[in-house]
């Protein structure tokens, strides 16, 4: 067992009890909310009962928040958990969204807005899931180096058969920065040996990069 | 006559508070805490459902399914799990399950489930069929 495998064992068991707390919640807070209705405003005031029905759905809506944490947190536990050299068909729109997720804290300190582009299918790549959330951290790396202010949008696609991550620098008052940034910056640093990414611009199809991650002769080439 | 819905699972907050809001709307539910007790909890008088956490110590949710499935074939099962990732290749007993349910669970959804779940097993023993 490797550090990476040590890893995604206790984050995956971790984030079993977190499901299980977060399921706790979400159960007294709707038995709480049938009991209210039951009362029917008997028992509760009414300026009381609206409340606590107003209460209880932002419970609902941060249960669900929790638990879209979650599955992108046990995701990163299945990752982890790969062999070591392990490059099995990982789903890089699913990558994309964890990332999302994942690094959503991180995105509002340095003011960046992170979005998930739709797909509308899977897109199947060869490639460990860590190196692309890695490289897609280091594409983060960037625009933050330049102040952040930039609303970044991350889809999983194709360019020439090849199957990778589009970058978009949609908006935002650094946005020509972060552009600059990333058409100086086409490789990646940090994979580990046997995988590269470059992150290319893509011109013809508007100001977007397009993140390719592939398999390489030459150790971290 | 209300449906019997047997629980199993040992978060035992969660599974008390799925209970009494099941009872609320009028299900039998009963609740045990782990799986041995969860079969025989279901030998005496065979459960409209069962629902089952798949990670229970001693006995695992999926044991308990394939036990339960010996026992009565059209008995519906439902399993929750707390992990994202159910191997459902077909030679699982998870394959067996009438579905599987992540936690934490929309009620709604977990009730329609229930109430398909009940459609599908009246079905399956009114024609002696398989679930």
């Amino acid at each position: 067992m490797n550090e990476s495998q040590c890893m995604a064992r206790l984050l995956a068991s971790a984030v079993h009890d977190m499901r299980n707390v977060l399921a706790v919640i979400r159960e007294s807070a709707g038995l709480a909310q049938d009991l209210a209705t039951l009362a029917g405003g008997k028992t509760v005031a009414a300026p009381g009962a609206e409340r606590l029905s107003s209460a209880l759905s932002e419970v609902q809506r941060s249960i669900i928040q929790g638990a879209a944490l979650s599955e992108a947190m046990d995701f990163m536990a299945q990752a982890g958990g790969m062999e070591p050299g392990g490059a099995g068909p990982c789903d890089l729109a699913r990558v994309s969204r964890s990332f999302c997720l994942l690094a959503a804290r991180q995105a509002r300190a340095a003011q960046i807005h992170l979005t998930s582009g739709e797909t509308e299918e899977p897109v199947w790549a060869n490639v460990p899931p860590l190196a692309v959330l890695r490289s897609l951290l280091e594409v983060f790396d960037l625009c933050a180096s330049v102040g952040g202010q930039v609303n970044l949008r991350l889809t999983a696609g194709r360019r020439q058969k090849e199957e990778g991550i589009i970058v978009e620098a949609l908006e935002g008052a650094n946005r020509e920065m972060a552009l600059a940034a990333m058409t100086g910056s086409p490789m990646l640093d940090g994979m580990r040996p046997g995988w590269r990414a470059v992150l290319m611009p893509w011109r013809d199809a508007g100001p977007r990069f397009f993140l390719s991650i592939s398999a390489c002769d030459s150790e971290g080439e | 006559m209300s449906l019997r819905i047997l629980l199993a699972d040992d978060e035992k907050e969660f599974v008390d508070t799925l209970a009494e809001r099941l009872s609320l709307r009028g299900f039998a539910p009963y609740v045990v805490y782990d799986g041995i007790s969860a079969l025989q909890a279901a030998t005496p008088e065979k459960p409209d459902v069962v629902v089952l956490d798949l990670f229970m110590p001693g006995l695992s949710g999926d044991e308990v399914l394939r036990r339960l499935k010996v026992l009565y074939p059209d008995l519906p099962v439902i399993l929750l799990t707390g992990h994202e990732a159910v191997d459902d290749n077909g030679t699982n007993p998870v394959a067996q399950a009438f579905a599987c349910l992540t936690k934490p669970l929309s009620f709604n959804v977990f009730l329609e489930t229930l109430q398909a779940a009940v459609r599908e097993g009246k079905e399956c023993s009114a024609t002696g069929g398989k679930s």
